[in-house]
């Protein structure tokens, strides 16, 4: 049996999935062979481990610094009550195994930076970033876009949420080259400039909806399924209930 | 830029520089034209248009030192 073939339980456990045509036992055993990293275990990266992880994606990498505080638990739904204190990487790391046992779970406690973050992009094939800040932001892209590695991107604040797919290492089908995280976002607005969630609040729903919506674009991209976000920015208004896409391109 | 030399405040009624206000708007959201489609919706703003949002919502003025930089701000 090849590392990638299925066993009988797993052919269980996605049953559900192995039953769509578009995915199949070609598309879970993608799943099976796919690493993916994910920036943060918070508000967003909570929903994208949780549900990566029940769809088999075979290796699950996690970068978080941080530890696992009481106002986190409205949100970072891996988290819970009895893990408050924990760092957030050992927390999801216990919530993943309890899902899905399956899954191998590569931790990474420390904060990615411009001189760190080209090596572990590199370790991956796909990237989701569920960061909080700005700099990271652009550290992620910047690191994704060198090392070739697709990233699914994500903010949120308040009610609003946005999501897109950035492969700028590759022509669209127009034989233009994609446009990358700084086509959209030149530079980072000042300090202080734009609140965080501390400061301005964020209902714990939007992180689940848009961090699920982070979760399908990554399957989508490992499977080669549908049409990822490449090039389109997904804005989710949770207050009016509606979904708008923008389309952008190259400078 | 430090704490102390801002102040925000109400927008008066006799507010009067609309044209402005819609300049700073356009030229904030610059970097987006001919990036997006569609285009920034600041595009579809108009002078009356900002004049009849301010009476809706809350209207408010950041001062600093000696120049007035306003902007707007959901009512509620």
């Amino acid at each position: 049996m090849t590392a990638a073939a299925l066993t009988a339980d797993e052919i269980e456990r996605y049953a559900r999935h192995i039953v769509l045509p578009e995915v199949g036992g070609a598309g879970q055993q993608k799943l099976k062979q796919a690493r993916v990293l994910v920036i943060g275990a918070g508000g967003l990266g909570a929903p994208v481990l949780e549900y990566l992880a029940a769809a088999g994606v075979g290796t699950l990498g996690v970068i978080d610094d941080d530890t696992v505080s009481l106002s986190n638990l409205q949100r970072q739904v891996i988290h819970g009550t009895d893990t408050i204190g924990m760092l957030k990487t050992q927390s999801a790391k216990a919530a993943i195994a309890r899902i899905n046992p399956n899954i191998s779970v590569e931790t990474h406690t420390s904060r990615l930076t411009a001189e760190n973050a080209p090596a572990l992009v590199a370790k991956y094939d796909i990237v989701v970033d569920g960061s909080d800040n700005f700099e990271t932001r652009y550290v992620v892209a910047d690191a994704c876009a060198t090392q070739g590695k697709p990233l699914v991107h994500a903010a949120v604040g308040r009610f609003d949420g946005s999501v897109t797919v950035l492969k700028p290492f590759e022509n669209g089908g127009d034989g233009k080259p994609n446009p990358s995280y700084r086509d959209l976002f030149p530079e980072a607005p000042p300090p202080g400039l734009v609140p965080s969630c501390a400061e301005a609040g964020v209902l714990g729903a939007l992180t689940g909806v848009v961090g699920t919506l982070q979760a399908m674009e990554a399957i989508k991209l490992i499977t080669g399924i549908g049409e990822p976000l490449v090039g389109r920015l997904l804005l989710y208004d949770a207050l009016a209930a509606r979904f708008e896409t923008i389309r952008y391109k190259r400078r | 830029m430090e704490q102390s030399e801002v102040s925000i405040t109400r927008i008066p009624a006799d507010f009067d520089r609309w044209g402005e206000v819609l300049a700073l708007i356009l030229q904030a959201f610059a970097f987006m034209d001919g990036i997006i489609d569609p285009p920034s919706s600041a595009q579809l703003l108009t002078v009356d248009a900002l004049r009849a949002k301010a009476l809706r919502e809350t209207g408010l003025t950041r001062r600093r030192q000696d120049r007035r930089l306003p902007f707007c701000s959901r009512k509620g």
